[in-house]
């Protein structure tokens, strides 16, 4: 049984950082990823606070490191004891139907950021990787090293403790890039190796780490002017965030920030910056987007693997073009210590970390399985909600309090609906029906109950521009309704009555947005994805929808093959009545 | 990786061994029995019991290779959590006095209304006499009746030269991992062995998604139950 646990320190209050909580949370890969991932569905579940109080400022602050590392794995110890012996010889656990199961508990994914990977696997910060045996020096070679293994690291830590002098001490861990900690909490750990269990981090790595990196690049790159106009030329779209105002002039960019420049800024950045950089760019958003497939076969990481290499071809550019060492200078003060001290190279863990996520796929599965950003979303549930409802005096005892009472009301909430056979939903706050393994459907285009605009005349639908051809849409369209021939071009008129009432017709209904429900052609137990599309002057925006007309394939499955009709974006939402 | 890693599944083995085996691979794979890109096949399992030999020509569809030996069930207990943990109470709600006072209760505390706040609600005139409940306090009486699932500790942690003790408050893994395995809300979603699926018959495209249909849990599964017969092969159509 895959144990997968993840641990952040966060900050309770948004501007003053006074209070600060350490949450660890654990959850079971034996669940499927898609309702691992849906927070209301609570498959994570919190483990504990670690301390995080402030220490006492007469340590030094290589004393102060130490002692919160080991603190860190001493707490972690205490915790994850109950696991060791099951982890060995196997417990019984019951499942829901009272089927009672051979489970070893064993550590799958430790789930974190790179401060906290290190922490973990008492790696040096900055200096080492905690996957591999990979130095600093060798950050930017597109190529691992040796996978490290928890045993190999206990016996490293153990011949340091035994050495004879200080210096000799430091040489034997400076060798392998480690920390002192006396005993890490996953010492004793039947079958963990805690290296392979760092598993890779979509969010910190590639969305706010490599992606952020390049994209402060190509913005230092290009004329600042020119790069804002172009991003703020684009023309809306669906679900993708548009910058008004440019780019550069951002500051405390989000992942959801970030993953739209990504989709824009290739397309706006041509032709400002060497043609080397924007194919180093979009080669490493092809990295970005494939790792994030929801489901990968032998081809697509062999894909992400020659993706992975035409980028460590190309990433030179940012070198030769100075910009590197220049947006260090700019960064020189900044908290970021991943730019210190190395000078005009790409020697940054975050650069390394791309070398190990085909390994993290064939070993766990898709990234969804890991990412980060689950558990981001989890401290608003779990911590922060919490801390609001304490009294903000020694808060975390009543959080604990809170979350157990939560906790046995969703119990009971549980208890009721399966009583009814049915599944209570968080989200709802009352029960619901069963879904079943296979998603319930839904209908394909949903529309809102009452129109947007009630009775638009004909006479003002046509001129204002928005919406061209409705009559002659509308014609074609009665005309096959009726299943009415043409030949040679020359098309039968519509029947007298049908005629008459289009020529009476005063007025149509209109509807501004809708919303599309798509299967997720990746995996099939997970939601459809949905899209809304709008066509509204209200709205400044007329979206395009792509049909599929013919055939009974699935949508989106096998690219645009088939037959495809594109949509005006007014015929979307205009529904005559 | 190097796994050991049997091909061919069983030949003819002892008929009732076989028939256990059939029942227990039912019991835990059918929920999770999707394949990710033929989505509306309507019956998922068409054969289960083919092998290499009789495995039709076409390559369509998705062969999985699933682990034997991987989460069966050892015995029936009587009743599961979601129901034993509830048979002390006589009455259908619990604790509470009513289906409303249930209702209530549930909605005070997951909204994150302040205590005051319910409280003065309960205060109003007109709402007399249809909740039990008179103040946020016996709402929270009444949730804590209710049986808990793994409760919190508080342990002190004391390092070297440091006079203060730090703050630890944690609950056993164990028990949040079998309150997890019984939570019925998650039961149609679940996976108890390693499996490795494949979109061709000849084995060369191997398919990752889930986390069990990686390698470490495989390897992990081979470590822990070694069994003599590794795995069986299926084909989802």
């Amino acid at each position: 049984m895959p144990v997968i646990i993840s641990s952040d320190k966060t900050q309770l209050t948004s501007f003053t950082g006074h209070h600060s909580c350490y949450p660890v949370y654990l959850t079971i890969g034996n669940i499927a990823k898609h309702v691992r991932l849906t927070p209301s569905m609570r498959a994570h579940r919190l483990l504990g606070y670690l301390p995080a109080g402030k220490l006492d400022d007469s340590l030094s602050k290589d004393d102060a490191k130490l002692l919160r590392a080991s603190l860190f794995h001493a707490c972690m110890r205490k915790i994850c004891q109950p696991l060791f012996g099951p982890a060995k010889d196997g417990i019984g656990l019951a499942d829901s139907h009272g089927w009672v199961r051979h489970c070893h508990p064993i550590l799958a994914a430790y789930v974190a950021d790179y401060p906290e990977q290190c922490l973990v696997t008492c790696v040096r910060y900055g200096q080492a990787c905690p996957v591999c045996d990979s130095a600093k020096d060798d950050f930017d070679l597109d190529d691992t090293g040796d996978l490290r293994n928890a045993e190999d690291t206990l016996a490293t830590i153990a011949a340091a403790e035994a050495a004879r002098s200080r210096d000799s001490e430091r040489k034997i861990l400076d060798e392998a890039g480690l920390n002192l900690v006396r005993t890490p909490f996953w010492a004793g750990w039947e079958h963990t190796n805690i290296h392979i269990s760092i598993t890779s981090d979509v969010l910190h790595q590639l969305v706010q780490g490599v992606g952020k990196h390049v994209v402060e690049w190509l913005v230092e790159l290009a004329p600042s002017k020119e790069l804002n106009r172009r991003m703020q030329c684009l023309p809306l779209a669906g679900n993708l965030r548009h910058f008004k105002n440019g780019i550069t002039g951002l500051a405390n960019i989000s992942g959801a920030e970030h993953k739209a420049i990504y989709a824009q800024i290739v397309g706006c950045v041509h032709g400002l910056v060497p043609d080397r950089a924007v194919r180093a760019t979009t080669t490493l958003l092809d990295f970005l987007y494939m790792v994030q497939y929801e489901s990968h076969s032998t081809d697509t990481l062999e894909d992400i693997r020659s993706v992975l290499s035409e980028f460590h071809d190309l990433k030179r550019v940012f070198i030769d073009t100075g910009i590197r060492s220049r947006t260090q200078c700019a960064n020189w003060h900044s908290t970021d210590t991943d730019t210190l001290d190395n000078v005009a190279d790409l020697k940054i863990p975050k650069f390394h970390s791309l070398q190990h996520y085909v390994t993290s796929i064939v070993n766990f599965g898709t990234t969804d399985n890991y990412n980060t950003e689950s558990t981001e979303r989890l401290h608003i549930d779990l911590a922060k909600n919490a801390f609001r409802a304490s009294n903000k005096r020694g808060f975390t005892i009543q959080m604990c309090r809170w979350l157990e009472r939560r906790e046995r009301v969703y119990w009971f909430a549980t208890h009721c609906a399966w009583r009814t056979g049915q599944v209570f939903d968080a989200r709802l706050l009352k029960a619901r029906i069963r879904d079943g393994p296979i998603r319930s459907r839904h209908e394909p285009l949903f529309l809102a109950d009452r129109p947007h605009h009630l009775r638009v005349p004909l006479t003002q639908l046509v001129p204002n521009g928005a919406v061209q051809g409705f009559t002659d849409a509308l014609r074609a369209f009665l005309r096959r309704w009726h299943n009415l021939p043409s030949w040679n071009g020359f098309e039968t008129a519509l029947p007298l009555l049908v005629e008459n009432t289009l020529r009476r017709l005063p007025s149509v209904q209109t509807w501004t947005h809708a919303t599309f429900r798509l299967p997720n052609t990746q995996t099939l137990a997970a939601k459809d994805t949905v899209s809304k599309v709008y066509a509204s002057a209200q709205h400044d925006r007329y979206d395009t929808v792509l049909v599929q007309t013919r055939g009974e394939e699935l949508v989106g499955d096998g690219g645009l093959d088939g037959e495809w009709t594109c949509v005006q974006p007014s015929h979307a939402v205009t529904v005559l009545m | 990786m190097n796994l050991v890693y049997h091909d061919d599944g069983p030949r003819v083995l002892d008929e009732h061994l076989d028939r256990t085996l059939d029942d227990a691979l039912l019991q835990h794979v059918e929920p999770m029995h999707v394949t990710p890109d033929r989505p509306e096949s309507p019956q998922p399992m068409r054969s289960y019991r083919t092998t290499i030999a009789d495995e039709p020509e076409d390559d369509q569809g998705v062969v999985v290779d699933l682990y034997i030996g991987g989460g069966r069930f050892l015995r029936r207990r009587r009743d599961p959590a979601i129901l034993a943990d509830f048979a002390a109470f006589d009455t259908e709600w619990g604790p509470f006095a009513s289906e409303t006072d249930w209702q209530f209760a549930m909605w005070s505390t997951l909204e994150t209304v302040s205590d005051n706040a319910i409280s003065r609600l309960l205060k109003i005139e007109a709402l007399n006499g249809q909740l039990a409940a008179r103040s946020a306090r016996d709402i929270k009486i009444s949730i804590d009746q209710l049986p808990a699932p793994a409760s919190f500790n508080h342990q002190e942690v004391f390092a070297s030269g440091v006079a203060e003790p730090f703050d630890l408050y944690w609950r056993n893994p164990l028990e949040v991992i079998g309150d997890l395995l019984a939570d019925p809300n998650f039961a149609d979603n679940m996976a108890f062995a390693p499996e490795r699926r494949y979109t061709d018959i000849n084995r060369k495209s191997r398919l990752y998604n889930e986390m069990h249909t990686g390698d470490w849990w495989w390897e992990i599964q081979v470590r822990t139950h070694p069994v003599s017969l590794y795995c069986r092969s299926i084909q989802l159509v």
